[in-house]
């Protein structure tokens, strides 16, 4: 038997549906206003350089936990993934659990940010703006959310700050950046990062799209494409696929140094597993970790593999550890259907819990 | 009527005039695919592209890059469904399915472009490096900067492009190799330092697109063994999409395969390695340039942005400093006026205890009343007037209130410590009240 038994004229009947649908399909992209995106009322509540610390205002009708949430977002692409559009929306899943949330929007690096280094991300900018969080609600310690290379940080910076730290929430967060699975890693194996940093200054955001998008080509490059021809004549759908578009080439460019460090210490030598990390005068030592910590990580995720993130449980110190594998992507994580009805209520009876 | 609306209006105007000669068009490579009488090359695809020319100039501008995107995709989504529909001299579907892999295989042959994620989108160009903006960008940017007043003019860069034979290379090789002399002996160096690191990209990135060619056939082998899957779970596949699915799955799980090898990362870290040591040269010769114009260089602007981040950051560990020697000043602030109240107190307690002594008087129980509520508050450091009052009051209380307030200094067991302080607090607020 043939495996493929297509007639000629089936397949003229599809090629004519899907002509059909592009050039009608037109109409509908013309008529798409601006993308919006972080639909949540918000507060900027604290500003240093380009970073901006945010509060979301809660729904008048929920009653808030009274230690706050912080949602700490990676340097790559942008926050308002967590904030994506009004039915997807981890902000707004976290608000309805009654979380009081707050999040840093780290900004858009130029060249004057060149010589930002970890340590001014983590102890500076993360510092202050958890100490400003804790003198506004007069609390010793405030909730920590992490999300990707956020979640990094938010991990560097319980290690060396516990006593900030109530409780410690890490989504999709790259620990062992040197699983078998890990492209990543792999490909910067060879790359001498000084040169590239020292030639390029900043990294470009191009160059860490190309790298992403890379990682599955013929699907992100192709067949997205193809089945966005599929939803062209549904005004909201092709709204919700622009605006998912917008922020994947959303990605500011990265301070020099920062990069740096980050891809030698963390890709190239693995520091957070093998120990040896330092963040500006403090050693990173993930048994600090003693505050309770919930690790969320998924499934399907290809840029932060699975066990990437679960060498967690292994290397922190706290006894109070809980792990929730949710089944699928690193992108659906925050917006698909499943996850807005799975994650945030998660995270706030967790942190609930243990208030 | 606005601009907007009067683009829109021609664009939809262009599309209705278009869409009959694309039905027209259709119906001709339906003939020709059943075998009719004409038969234009490739008439669906060409379809898809004689109606992207027609329609584009009068796509607004905005959308133009999209549809442009989508309309590359769409022509190979219609050549695969082409090749899949074409018959054969004989009618057999099998040979039908053979022909297409065949033609499939033959390009992969031909160099890889199969392979290269890009190129094989349609978004790719001759070499497939026009599909990678990013690694070109650094010759379009120095080619543009260089191209005023440079001895090698940016043109030059292009005819490194493509295939250079070995021994044109070999050749090249050896005169970049010659050694500079005379007056301008530096920049002559630094020139062909330049133009051994553009070959040696070259040569990089040759061997890291070689790298995909060896996986074409591959691909199609895992191509065709998912397919007879699917056949085999839920019979024959009937849809161009379903085919272009299948496709897709099996290149991404040959690309991922290789992407993870050693092989690949040595390719990979080869090619951004050799394109960054010809961007750094490329800026050194820049700065070179501008510094004989007497232009701000790019490493002297580097130079003044660490000093300005250095600074500020030693700018704010000294804020951060002085505030918590603040905070220190603030704290000794207290100290200091409560050591001026202890003093005032004491003084005023010498002055009760001075009158007492000036003022001898019968042991009354009154007396001995007051001597032991002011006992506490004198504690062990105010040791006189505590002897003073235990040689006037009954020597048995006096000697236990003393000790009680002495033990939580030389043994400080949490309770008695917590339970004492408050207990001397109570006493000293009595006292001054």
């Amino acid at each position: 038997m043939t495996p493929i038994q297509i007639r000629p004229d089936e397949a003229l009947d599809e090629l004519t549906t899907f002509q059909n649908k592009l050039t009608h399909g037109i109409q509908n992209l013309m008529d798409v206003e601006e993308i919006t995106t972080g639909v949540t009322p918000k507060e900027a509540i604290y500003e240093e350089d380009k970073m901006v610390l945010y509060r979301f205002q809660a729904p008048a009708s929920v009653v808030q936990n009274p230690v706050p949430v912080l949602i700490v977002y990676a340097l790559v692409n942008r926050p308002y993934m967590a904030d994506l559009q009004e039915n997807r929306s981890t902000v707004r899943g976290l608000l309805d659990a009654g979380m009081d949330v707050y999040l840093i929007d780290w900004g858009y690096p130029d060249r004057a940010d060149r010589y930002l280094t970890l340590d001014d991300y983590i102890n500076g900018y993360l510092d202050r703006c958890v100490d400003v969080i804790r003198k506004r609600h007069r609390l010793d310690a405030i909730n920590v959310l992490g999300i990707c290379q956020g979640g990094t940080f938010s991990l560097c910076y319980a290690a060396t700050h516990p006593d900030k730290v109530a409780n410690l929430v890490t989504m999709v967060t790259p620990v062992d950046f040197q699983t078998p699975d890990n492209m990543l890693y792999n490909w910067v194996r060879y790359l001498d990062v000084d040169l590239t940093v020292d030639t390029l200054g900043n990294i470009p955001g191009e160059m860490l799209n190309w790298t992403f998008l890379n990682l599955k080509p013929y699907r992100l490059i192709g067949q997205k494409y193809l089945d966005m021809i599929d939803v062209l004549d549904n005004p909201t759908q092709v709204a919700n696929f622009l605006r998912m578009e917008k922020w994947i080439f959303d990605s500011p460019d990265q301070a020099g140094e920062a990069y740096r460090q980050f891809l030698k210490d963390f890709y190239q030598e693995n520091k957070l597993v093998k120990g040896g990390l330092e963040i500006g005068p403090h050693e990173v030592n993930l048994k600090n970790v003693t505050m309770p910590v919930l690790n969320i990580f998924a499934t399907e995720d290809h840029l932060v593999p699975p066990d990437a993130s679960k060498a967690l449980k292994k290397l922190v110190g706290t006894r109070d550890y809980t792990e929730i594998s949710f089944k699928g992507g690193h992108i659906g994580i925050y917006v698909s259907g499943r996850a807005q009805k799975e994650v945030p209520p998660a995270i706030g009876q967790w942190i609930d819990k243990r208030s | 009527m606005s601009d907007s609306e009067t683009t829109a209006d021609r664009w939809l105007e262009a599309q209705k005039r278009y869409w009959d000669a694309w039905a027209e068009m259709a119906q001709r490579g339906l003939d020709t695919a059943t075998g009719g009488s004409r038969e234009p090359a490739n008439p669906w695809a060409d379809g898809m592209e004689q109606w992207w020319k027609a329609v584009s100039p009068s796509a607004p501008k905005p959308a133009q890059d999209v549809f442009s995107q989508l309309v590359n995709l769409g022509k190979n989504y219609f050549a695969m469904a082409e090749g899949l529909s074409k018959p054969t001299g004989s009618g057999d579907v099998s040979e039908m399915v053979q022909n297409w892999m065949r033609t499939l295989s033959d390009a992969f042959a031909k160099g890889g472009q199969g392979m290269n994620p890009l190129a094989a989108m349609g978004l790719g160009g001759k070499t497939g490096r026009g599909a990678m903006p990013f690694w070109d960008l650094p010759f379009d940017t120095f080619s543009r900067t260089m191209s005023a007043g440079s001895p090698v003019p940016g043109d030059f860069l292009k005819a490194f492009e493509g295939d250079v034979p070995g021994d044109m290379r070999a050749q090249m090789d050896r005169f970049l190799s010659t050694p500079a002399i005379g007056y301008g002996r530096e920049y002559q160096e630094q020139y062909q330092k330049f133009a051994r690191l553009v070959m040696e990209y070259e040569k990089a990135m040759g061997q890291y697109q070689a790298g995909f060619g060896a996986l074409g056939q591959k691909s199609l082998e895992i191509f065709q063994n998912r397919l007879e899957k699917t056949a085999a779970d839920s019979g024959p596949v009937n849809s161009v999409r379903q085919v272009y699915n299948i496709w897709v799955d099996a290149c991404e799980e040959v690309y991922a395969e290789y992407a993870m090898s050693d092989d690949y990362a040595k390719r990979y870290g080869g090619m951004v390695n050799a394109l960054m040591a010809v961007k750094h040269q490329g800026a050194r010769l820049v700065d070179e340039s501008l510094e004989a114009m007497n232009m701000p260089t790019r490493t002297e602007i580097s130079g003044l942005q660490r000093r300005l981040h250095d600074a500020r950051k030693d700018f704010r560990k000294l804020s951060v400093e002085a505030e918590r020697m603040r905070a220190e000043l603030d704290d000794m602030a207290g100290v200091v006026s409560g050591v001026e109240a202890l003093r005032q107190e004491l003084d005023t307690l010498r002055e009760a205890v001075k009158k007492l002594q000036e003022k001898p008087a019968p042991a009354t129980p009154s007396d001995a009343t007051a001597a032991k509520a002011a006992a506490p508050a004198k504690t062990a450091a105010t040791k006189t007037p505590a002897k003073a009052a235990a040689t006037k009051a009954p020597a048995k209380p006096a000697a236990t209130k003393t000790r009680a307030a002495a033990k939580p200094a030389s043994k400080p067991a949490p309770g008695a410590t917590g339970g004492t302080t408050r207990k001397t607090g109570t006493t000293r607020r009595k006292t001054q009240s």
